[in-house]
């Protein structure tokens, strides 16, 4: 007779929500590998759990409204002003075209990771899915990239000397990067990449790093765009 | 003239779809209250960060953010303020289920199956301990089985 591990019914429940310590997930783990019929009621259990899960997910792509994306803004200390040193770093930048600082892909980027920059004699420009985003999504939106990559646009504003740019980023936790792209005759010309400092204490691993924050400052004519601005913009094609 | 968004309010602004994902449950789906509770949720961290210097560590910010809207939402229930008729949903959906559960059931369900907090988070939101919260949880479980099995039952039926 085949030895079947009996595992109590409210253990399962435990188990299918993720409730259990180490010890017992590991337990009921080694159960589920010795017996089908067991796996089979597990999956059982956790198929209507996890389509209650992502009952409410098609609302994280939904476009916020601008009552949200104004409070969310609140009423912020004006920024301090840039040291001369970061200064310096943003016009290198500028210069350069491009900057990658402390990057390498993310592994969450990898391997299915989406082609975000496209390298070009005229300079470096957005790929295909992320020009996509670039070009549709609106403030405080969630969309994704590639294998399930979250991308959000942070900002979108006028830049002297005419067009539009918009501060992004991608990823999330260790691998979040953060950027900005500019409108060039139908493309979005991506002036900065960077990734986040990951080592460093929060909140400062969590915002842009400083150098794409003083090239916005540098870059920026008059305010950001606001909701209604930019819903404008993005429904004219960025004309 | 501020132009930059400021660490703080990127990450606030980071959360604001999932602010959003909570408060429809919250609202029971109802579109306009739960972007006026996100919004007055907005306001009231802002106030409270203000006040404390601005001093949060990012980590529990979802917390402080669920947290506000919570009870901002109960405040609402208690003061019979007119309320948005809850959204019209398929009967047989997920998302009907859930919506039909009762408002602690619902919290709970909003923050530790959609939101995928644990115990001990949610239990930070609602102010309970962790381990009153796994029990709410178990509870909310219950009735959200049994709500999308009759929803099972009904589509099984049409």
């Amino acid at each position: 007779m085949p030895d079947i591990p009996f595992v109590p019914e409210n253990k399962l429940v435990a188990y299918a929500d993720g409730f259990l310590p180490p010890t017992e997930m590991a337990e009921v783990e080694a159960a589920l590998s010795r017996s089908p019929a067991l796996a089979k009621r597990v999956a059982r259990i956790k198929q209507p759990r996890e389509r209650a899960a992502a009952a409410f997910d098609d609302t994280l792509t939904q476009a916020l409204s601008p009552e949200i994306l104004k409070a969310a803004g609140g009423a912020a200390a004006p920024n301090p002003r840039p040291s001369l040193v970061w200064v310096g770093v943003a016009l290198a930048i500028l210069s350069v075209g491009i900057f990658i600082g402390r990057v390498s892909v993310p592994s969450t980027l990898s391997p299915d990771s989406p082609h975000l920059v496209v390298a070009t004699m005229r300079g470096n420009y957005a790929g295909l899915e992320l020009e996509r985003f670039l070009d549709t999504a609106e403030t405080g939106q969630e969309l994704h990239l590639g294998n399930n990559i979250p991308a959000h646009i942070i900002l979108t504003f006028a830049a002297r000397g005419g067009g539009a740019c918009r501060q992004f980023e991608v990823g999330a936790e260790k691998s979040l990067m953060s950027g900005v792209a500019c409108r060039d005759e139908g493309n979005w010309r991506i002036e900065v990449l960077a990734k986040h400092d990951a080592e460093a204490d929060a909140p400062a691993a969590n915002t842009a790093p400083e150098p794409i924050n003083v090239l916005i400052d540098s870059m920026i004519e008059g305010a950001p765009y606001e909701a209604e601005q930019e819903r404008a913009i993005i429904a004219a094609r960025w004309k | 003239m501020r132009h930059r968004r400021s660490a703080l309010e990127t990450q606030l602004l980071r959360l604001a779809p999932r602010m959003r994902r909570f408060a429809l449950v919250l609202t029971q789906g109802a579109p306009d209250s739960a972007n006026a509770l996100v919004a007055a949720a907005y306001d009231n961290l802002w106030r409270k960060f203000a006040k404390n210097n601005a001093r949060h560590e990012s980590d529990d910010l979802d917390i402080l953010a669920f947290g506000e809207m919570v009870s901002l939402w109960r405040d609402h229930l208690s003061n019979n303020d007119r309320l948005e008729p809850p959204a019209i949903l398929p009967p047989a959906s997920p998302k009907a289920a859930i919506l039909s559960l009762a408002i602690d059931d619902r919290v709970v369900i909003g923050l530790m199956v959609i939101e995928r907090l644990s115990a001990q988070q949610a239990g930070a939101v609602l102010d309970i301990s962790a381990q009153r919260a796994a029990q709410i949880h178990s509870r909310a479980r219950r009735s959200l089985d049994i709500a999308l099995s009759a929803n099972r039952r009904a589509e099984g039926a049409a």
